[in-house]
């Protein structure tokens, strides 16, 4: 055992020299998270305000107050646009939506005649829906006001209450008298994200900052360990192993030293991931550090064991080195480390619970995102651990060592 | 010919590497089918999400509720994306806190009978935070149902102010106006005259998944074999082959570059094998314009041969070599668009990923597939070749042979 533990020190000893190495574990995953970040992050909150042009072909009173209206929407930056310039750069992908009030806006509003308000919009894009759903709330809200202020006016002029030359003073009162109660609207809806354990006071970077974080942590976690792994080859091709087995060392502890080594510079680059992403960027990892700590050494292990697995099918370290991102990346992917995996279809999240990658999506989604405790982690953890079991044997079966 | 004799040697070396074909092809393939299968319907319009349960807990059990869940939540449109389930609060509560449902609507106890007395009313809506995207959805729909309660609300209760306040109807009066004022405040809501009329656009015209990561994960994949490329550089001249090569009568220049005919080479043999295989398999249309496909595709190799030399002379061990491949690679695949399409950007990084190889080349790649002729390549495949030119360049100077 003692020997083992010696084994396994130089490797980690052998991780503090190897410049490389840092670079790959801190610099892409940062780098990567923040890019993923960046651009996921606008997706389910508005931290990032887009510019929507307004084409105001209207100039009344009433497309100018629909513009300050929607001037106070948070997540966009409404701006004053020329319309083929807007639908040029809604072409190139520049912008995401842009606003035309028509000609006559404000008239058809007067007489309550039908008239259009226009949203271009580019394809599938998040924020174009957001707009849409503004622009349909305003016009709700813009009908209301008309029909009211209609209503008002007929009532009031059968009843002989209003001068012919004060219908018109009447109907902009009561327009506005009716918008103005828009303001606090009567009916609201309260929205709360549950948690399972509603611990969570800190202010954190946009959420889906998190969301995707956790996945490229994940992601770089198995490059750090699988690629780590593989070094076993670098060895090989040196034959510090074939050396190493011609000391009293029992073949058994070299090989329990080198597992216990790739899983602790796993570990350590792992903690150094989570922590400068807990720092840096605010990640939230939630209040669990305990059933982190679990379901990661588990995770850590597996892949350990898959690293050791691809080492043994392989013939030199070029190779593994150029089969394990490809493996790593289509794994992260399938497993829902780049996306959220609600946005694919049904069979492929069933594909997600046949690979150890979905289970840990769904392990750390569970204890980080809803708040949840053990019984998040234990069943994900558990089949991790078979895989990892799974990976190991064949691994060793085929491993060589000269 | 002493340069093609090299060239000609490594293309041979590699074509018969069977692990180096699987990584070169099988795999850019692989990741292709998946992101193909994964985000195939999120790119062909707005993410149509798989059907999924939505709890709703009827406390109210009034007019407004039944309208609501019945004509709303489970009406044709509605029914195809939700699975609409009454339970109690309760049951609903945990639920969504563990994830097994997106989201669950609350309906308090008597809304009906208060928003028929002019009152407010609040309705709640609770969301996975692990199902952002869905619960999201459901929030967005109990929204616009509030809004048109809000509306009929406001159409009634601000005439009613006004014409009490101006003493246009008797107190006998009020209920026939109500009635009226209702009707009208209704219909404003069910048709109102203010209609939103979107138009949408795809960026050009909409390129499938498929064919938008046969493009990308190409341009990603012929990035790997320029770390193919540079790890071999290194290999040789650590074994000292190249020194050994340089005692022959052969001159340097005629071997570096013959290295690198061999990379430019292999590289087009895999693009254009990707492009022929995702044109059977997948029968993705890579454009109208051969001319244009394969300068472009020249232009990209090039580029990414200038970077197998620039790696292999900054790079000292194979072990830096892959490490800076992998932030290089990752790092232009990321922000180039060969992972996330570039709409998705803002503007102040779409200036940024002007930087990698991988923007130009899709930027042409998704031109061509577009339909469109050869000038929309001439622009990328000069600034690609302009990255060709500054890595070659760089990367002679600094490499060494021994």
């Amino acid at each position: 055992m003692n020997k083992a533990w010696q084994v396994a020190k130089v490797m980690i000893i052998e991780l503090k020299r190897d410049r490389a190495a840092w670079v790959s574990m801190l610099l892409v995953p940062v780098l990567l998270t923040l890019i993923m970040g960046v651009l996921f992050g606008g997706f389910s909150s508005g931290e990032r305000k887009s510019k929507i042009p307004v084409i105001d072909h209207d100039q009344s009173r009433y497309s100018k107050l629909l513009i300050k209206q929607l001037k106070k929407e948070p997540a966009f930056l409404i701006v004053k646009g020329e319309e083929k310039k807007a639908r040029d750069d809604i072409r190139k992908g520049k912008i995401a939506a842009a606003i035309i009030i028509p000609d006559g806006f404000g008239e058809a509003l007067r007489q309550g005649k039908e008239t259009d308000l226009n949203v271009i919009q580019l394809k599938s894009s998040g924020q174009a829906i957001g707009i849409s759903q503004i622009m349909d709330g305003l016009a709700i809200r813009y009908s209301t006001n008309s029909t009211t202020a209609a209503s008002t006016l007929n009532v009031l002029k059968l009843s002989g209450k209003v001068f012919p030359d004060q219908e018109e003073k009447n109907w902009t009162n009561t327009f506005d008298a009716s918008d103005k109660a828009w303001e606090t609207p009567p009916v609201t809806v309260k929205s709360t994200s549950l948690k399972a354990s509603e611990v969570r006071g800190e202010k954190t970077l946009a959420t889906g900052f998190s969301q995707t974080s956790m996945g490229f942590t994940i992601t770089f976690v198995m490059f750090m360990v699988v690629m780590g792994a593989t070094t076993l080859l670098e060895e090989r091709q040196k034959n510090t192993l074939g050396r190493l087995l011609t000391t009293p060392t029992k073949k058994a502890s070299i090989l329990s030293g080198k597992i216990m080594g790739i899983f602790m510079t796993g570990a350590i680059q792992a903690a150094i991931l989570i922590l400068v992403g807990r720092f840096v960027f605010q990640v939230d990892w939630g209040r669990s550090p305990l059933q982190l700590l679990f379901i990661m050494s588990v995770f850590i292990f597996s892949m350990a064991a898959m690293g050791i697995l691809i080492s043994s099918l392989v013939r030199t370290l070029a190779q593994a080195n150029s089969i394990s991102p490809v493996i790593i990346i289509s794994l992260a992917m399938l497993g829902g480390c780049y996306w959220p995996i609600e946005i694919t279809p049904p069979f492929m999240q069933k594909a997600a619970n046949g690979i150890p990658t979905g289970w840990m999506m769904r392990g750390l989604t569970d204890l980080i995102v809803r708040g949840r405790g053990w019984d998040a982690v234990l069943v994900p953890s558990v089949i991790i651990f078979g895989f990892g079991v799974v990976f190991l044997s064949v691994g060793l079966v085929f491993l060589r060592f000269e | 010919m002493k340069l093609l004799t090299v060239a000609l040697k490594d293309v041979k070396i590699t074509v018969r590497d069977r692990e180096a074909l699987l990584i070169l092809l099988a795999m850019p393939f692989i990741i292709i089918a998946i992101l193909g299968l994964a985000l195939g319907e999120t790119f062909s319009g707005s993410p149509r999400l798989s059907k999924y349960d939505v709890a709703v807990v009827d406390k109210d059990k009034g007019e407004l509720a039944k309208l609501f869940i019945d004509k709303t939540l489970k009406s044709d449109d509605l029914s195809r994306l939700l699975k609409v389930t009454e339970m109690t609060e309760d049951e609903a509560r945990k639920l969504v806190s563990m994830g097994d449902l997106a989201a669950g609507i609350i309906i308090p106890k008597g809304f009906s009978e208060k928003i028929k007395r002019g009152e407010g009313g609040k309705l709640e809506v609770i969301g996975d935070p692990g199902q952002k995207i869905r619960a999201a959805i459901v929030e967005g729909i109990t929204r616009s149902f509030a809004r048109r309660v809000s509306a009929v609300t406001i159409g009634v209760k601000t005439p009613l102010n006004i014409l009490v306040e101006s003493k246009a109807i008797s107190p006998l009066e009020l209920p026939a106006t109500t009635g009226l004022l209702t009707k009208e405040a209704r219909s404003a809501v069910t048709k109102p005259f203010i209609r939103v009329q979107e138009e949408t656009k795809a960026a050009e015209r909409g390129l499938s998944a498929i064919q938008y990561y046969s493009a990308g994960m190409a341009v990603m994949f012929i990035l790997f074999s320029a770390m193919f490329g540079a790890v071999s550089l290194i290999d040789e001249r650590h074994n000292m082959t190249l020194a050994r090569l340089l005692t022959t009568p052969s001159r340097n220049s005629s071997i570096l570059g013959g290295k690198l005919v061999g990379v430019f080479f292999i590289g087009i043999l895999q693009f254009s094998a990707l492009v022929l295989a995702t044109r059977l398999m997948f029968g993705v249309q890579w454009g109208n314009s051969l001319p244009g496909l394969v300068v472009l595709v020249v232009s990209t190799v090039l580029a990414s041969t200038g970077m197998s030399i620039f790696i292999a002379a900054a790079a000292k061990t194979t072990k830096a070599a892959a490490a800076m491949s992998q932030v290089l690679i990752q790092g232009m695949a990321a922000l180039g668009g060969s992972m996330v399409p570039l709409q998705a950007f803002p503007d102040w990084l779409k200036n940024i990923s002007q930087f990698t190889i991988n923007y130009w080349a899709m930027n042409g790649f998704t031109q061509l597939m577009n339909g469109k002729s050869f000038e929309v390549i001439i622009l990328p495949s000069i600034i690609l070749l302009s990255f060709c030119v500054i890595f070659l360049s760089l990367g002679i100077w600094r490499f060494r042979f021994e």
